[in-house]
């Protein structure tokens, strides 16, 4: 299967559910488990706000997200033209915030990095960031699918 | 299931106090306001603050429930307080930050601070960050606390 979306949005807070309840839609369509599926949706969201609060830092700009659907795999790619990440490496780190006094937790690369399968960051400062995560979405034989009731306790 | 509607017949001058039917009152509670991303409720015998969010968390979010939550844990400075995450269907590392902000809020007044049905992956993400070694995660219905068999709304 192969499919193929590209968004583009205004970089405000509020954007934030729309960015990742579009991506969770265009990936339904491979059938991802319930947690497969808040997984992206979480990942999606970190991405999102690191663009907005660090990229941008709440100015107004333009997120990009382009998403790839390859036989089993998802790949979604978030860029901003904001002002780039000095030194990627450290700001992986889990609970490094360049912005402590803001009540960050540091933790978002470190829950991209873990709920995807793969996790690429690209930046040049004064130029902007690209973040490139993918993940594959297991087929699961019939029956160990979710049934609709469990799916709505879930 | 009783609702609020049904009680505020009752409420006195002051303090607001409500009698359910079915509990003994076993003191004023200060009722549940609705609106916005949360809800909260105020035992005031137990000193108890419950805090019931009823939205999905991200950046956006957390902005709104951080100074909510603020205003009522410096209003009552609570003993307890308990943010109940039954209604929360997802929640992103904005959620870390907030609930780690109101558990120091709440340590320097000399409170503690629980969390209460967590769905899993609302629980994923604190598993993740070591939040759960911090703030631990109650069994609300274990709690003896008959004022809480009146629902939230």
């Amino acid at each position: 299967m192969e499919n193929e979306m590209k968004l583009e949005f205004i970089s405000k807070s509020n954007n934030e559910a729309f960015a990742r309840i579009a991506v969770a839609a265009f990936v339904s369509s491979l059938d991802p488990t319930i947690e497969e599926i808040s997984d992206i949706k979480t990942a999606v969201s970190e991405a999102v706000t690191n663009s907005i609060v660090h990229g941008y830092e709440n100015k107004k700009g333009i997120i990009h997200i382009k998403c790839k659907i390859i036989n089993r795999k998802i790949y979604i790619e978030i860029s901003d033209n904001g002002k780039g990440i000095e030194n990627v490496e450290l700001a992986k780190q889990p609970l490094y915030t360049s912005k402590p006094d803001l009540e960050r937790s540091g933790m978002g690369f470190t829950i991209m990095e873990s709920f995807m399968d793969k996790l690429t960051v690209e930046s040049i400062l004064g130029v902007g960031t690209k973040i490139i995560m993918e993940k594959e979405i297991k087929e699961l034989p019939k029956s160990e699918n979710l049934t609709l009731e469990e799916a709505l306790r879930g | 299931m009783l609702s609020l509607e049904n009680n505020v017949g009752d409420i006195e001058t002051g303090s607001f106090c409500l009698t359910f039917e079915g509990t003994k009152r076993t003191g004023p509670i200060v009722p549940i306001i609705t609106g916005g991303s949360m809800e909260y409720k105020y035992l005031e015998n137990q000193k108890i603050l419950i805090f019931k969010i009823t939205e999905e968390i991200d950046e956006f979010k957390a902005k709104e429930l951080r100074r909510k939550a603020d205003y009522e844990i410096e209003r009552f400075m609570p003993k307890r307080v308990i943010f109940d995450f039954n209604r929360v269907s997802f929640m992103d590392s904005s959620g870390i930050g907030m609930i780690i902000g109101r558990y120091k809020q709440t340590s320097m007044l000399g409170g503690k601070m629980e969390l209460t049905n967590l769905r899993p992956a609302v629980r994923k993400i604190f598993e993740m960050s070591g939040v759960l070694r911090l703030i631990p995660e109650i069994d609300l219905e274990q709690e003896e606390l008959p004022e809480l068999q009146q629902n939230f709304i």
